[in-house]
């Protein structure tokens, strides 16, 4: 290849000042007529032109934030968009508003479980958000109530006038109206959160090793049905409580520096205890059409991802279970966000009705091995 | 297009917008380092790919691509800047004569008509440039970096390093020439960032 290209040292010149832009009218009659001889300059001057161009990018790339040019150019996006895509925006408004009343009609239901005239406190009233689904109640008491996906709570109908009290199985969020002569109480079985008025988030799924509880505002006690807990344990804002039903330890995770360590757990070993920064948002980002994953494993977004849509995630290989997975999805369906992930994570899936299988991509394996590493 | 690609247009047609996000993000400083070479101001480079991205966007669900989506980005990006080229001919009469010496000739390139708009830029290969770099003889690594790492003019180089201008030009051929050697071409590798 090399023996056919003939160039002189002031076609060479020549050729470099094209590529600087330090260019003269003796320079391009020059690059012109030695262009002109064979195909072959043609091909080479394009190389050199294409590593000359490529090697520009470190320096760009310092001058560039891309971020701050994408978030301006997002808005710009939607701005633009408008009068084309009102309509399309129309029916899609109007496609939420359906969807969430079926949802939250699917997701209500009345149990009578005895009806008996005489015990009015039998009458228990349950509310199931069903796998796949999530849903929003408003109870009599004026509390709000939002059930993520395999969630039921359960109240007797003298709720709001002789207790407020409710049993949960799964995660919900509330935001409790103040009322001081009637605590307003949620029980999970192993631990019990009594509030006054208060927004909080509670997790405690019966497959779960873990009852969380995150407060967002308030204070919020904790009680143990199994457990002795230290006297008056009380959540404050920000901090989240961790009950390992296994091992039956609570433990406080807060947003502080941590000088609070050991002090509030009167049942804990302070060696088990995990002392980290707390942002309540993603916690309870579940309920809204945003959702945040903050680099959350692959093994316990799948967990997420089954209940919310109702299907069974299969892993090929235990591995890809440890990679971290971030982003906000929006209103994504399953595939959507399965298309996410394997952008970020070697895999790739297959989705076959209400299962999902995740396999090891190898081509892709070996760029995310040092991912993985850190 | 490989599959990943191909879903990842697929979406960004149906209006997802976090794949239009990815693609962005993934090209973005790319498709700005190639209209630099035409434009020669960052800030208007920047602006003609920003255009661009608007457009694609406001025009997804017509995207037809029937090579490689870097090819369509880069081969777009391509035009734009042939666009901006003629503009600038006819808004400046007075443009210097030698600029526009240049301008005649770029808007020939690429001079080989199958040329992969972009090949490098798109194929993720500067890693490999700035190891070969590396190996370069010393006074050549030199020269090289300081012309594309810290953009100074020939005239400064040589000034610098206490050599004829002339000297510079040789050792900056005799570096790409070397990069070319090295270097495999016509991959396309297709690659993704992650988004954070």
């Amino acid at each position: 290849m090399e023996d056919k290209l003939f160039i002189s040292n002031r076609e060479k010149e020549a050729l470099i000042n094209y590529l600087s832009g330090n260019f003269n009218e003796s320079d391009s009659s020059t690059l012109k007529n030695w262009l002109e001889k064979s195909q072959e300059h043609k091909f080479f001057l394009d190389q050199l032109s294409d590593i000359w161009q490529a090697s520009r990018l470190p320096v760009i790339d310092d001058k560039i934030d891309v971020q701050s040019v994408w978030d301006e150019l997002e808005i710009q996006l939607h701005y633009k968009n408008k009068n084309p895509f009102q309509w399309k925006r129309w029916i899609q408004i109007a496609a939420v508003v359906i969807v969430s009343m079926l949802a939250g009609g699917t997701g209500f239901y009345f149990l009578n479980l005895k009806t008996s005239s005489s015990d009015v406190a039998s009458q228990i009233v349950e509310y199931v958000a069903p796998l796949g689904s999530r849903s929003y109640v408003k109870l009599h008491d004026g509390s709000k109530v939002w059930l993520n996906s395999g969630t039921s709570i359960k109240y007797a109908n003298n709720f709001g006038t002789h207790n407020r009290d409710i049993q949960l199985s799964g995660e919900a969020f509330f935001e409790v109206a103040k009322n001081k002569n009637l605590p307003f109480i949620v029980n999970t079985g192993e631990i019990s959160v009594t509030a006054l008025g208060t927004k909080f988030n509670v997790k405690a799924y019966k497959e779960e090793k873990t009852i969380e509880t995150t407060l967002l505002e308030g204070s919020v006690k904790l009680e143990s049905s199994v457990v002795k807990l230290q006297e008056n344990l009380v959540l404050k804002t920000n901090e989240k409580a961790v009950f390992t039903k296994k091992e039956q330890f609570l433990n406080i995770v807060e947003n502080t520096t941590g000088e609070k360590e050991g002090e509030k757990t009167a049942t804990n070993k302070p060696s088990m205890q995990i002392i980290q920064k707390i942002d309540p948002v993603p916690i309870v980002s579940w309920k809204e059409k945003r959702w945040i994953i903050s680099n959350e494993k692959l093994g316990s977004l799948s967990v997420k991802l089954e209940r919310r849509y109702d299907v069974n995630v299969i892993f090929d290989n235990e591995i890809l279970k440890e990679y971290s997975f971030g982003g906000t999805l929006e209103d994504e369906t399953l595939e959507q966000i399965l298309t996410a992930i394997s952008f970020a994570a070697p895999i790739k899936y297959v989705v076959d009705s209400k299962t999902v299988y995740i396999m090891a991509d190898g081509k892709k394996m070996e760029k995310f091995k040092n991912l993985l590493m850190e | 297009m490989t599959g990943i690609e191909k879903e990842l247009v697929e979406s960004l047609k149906k209006g997802n917008q976090k794949s239009f996000e990815l693609v962005f993000k993934t090209y973005y400083a790319r498709l700005c380092t190639y209209a630099f070479d035409y434009t020669r101001q960052l800030e208007t480079a920047e602006d003609l790919v920003k255009d661009f991205f608007l457009t694609l966007w406001q025009n997804r669900e017509k995207i037809e691509i029937k090579t490689s989506l870097s090819g369509y980005l880069f081969r777009s990006v391509h035009n734009l800047c042939l666009n901006y080229l003629e503009r600038q001919k006819k808004k400046n009469p007075e443009i210097p004569s030698d600029n526009l010496y240049l301008i005649e000739l770029k808007q020939k390139q690429p001079f080989t008509p199958d040329y992969p708009i972009g090949n490098l830029l798109a194929s993720e290969m500067e890693g490999q440039i700035l190891e070969i770099v590396d190996k370069l003889p010393e006074q050549c690594r030199e020269i090289f970096k300081l012309s594309r790492f810290e953009e100074l003019p020939h005239k400064k180089i040589a000034e610098k390093l206490n050599i004829s201008e002339r000297t510079v030009k040789t050792q900056i051929y005799r570096a790409l020439k070397k990069i070319k050697e090295a270097i495999p071409f016509l991959i396309t590798t297709i690659f993704f960032y992650f988004l954070k």
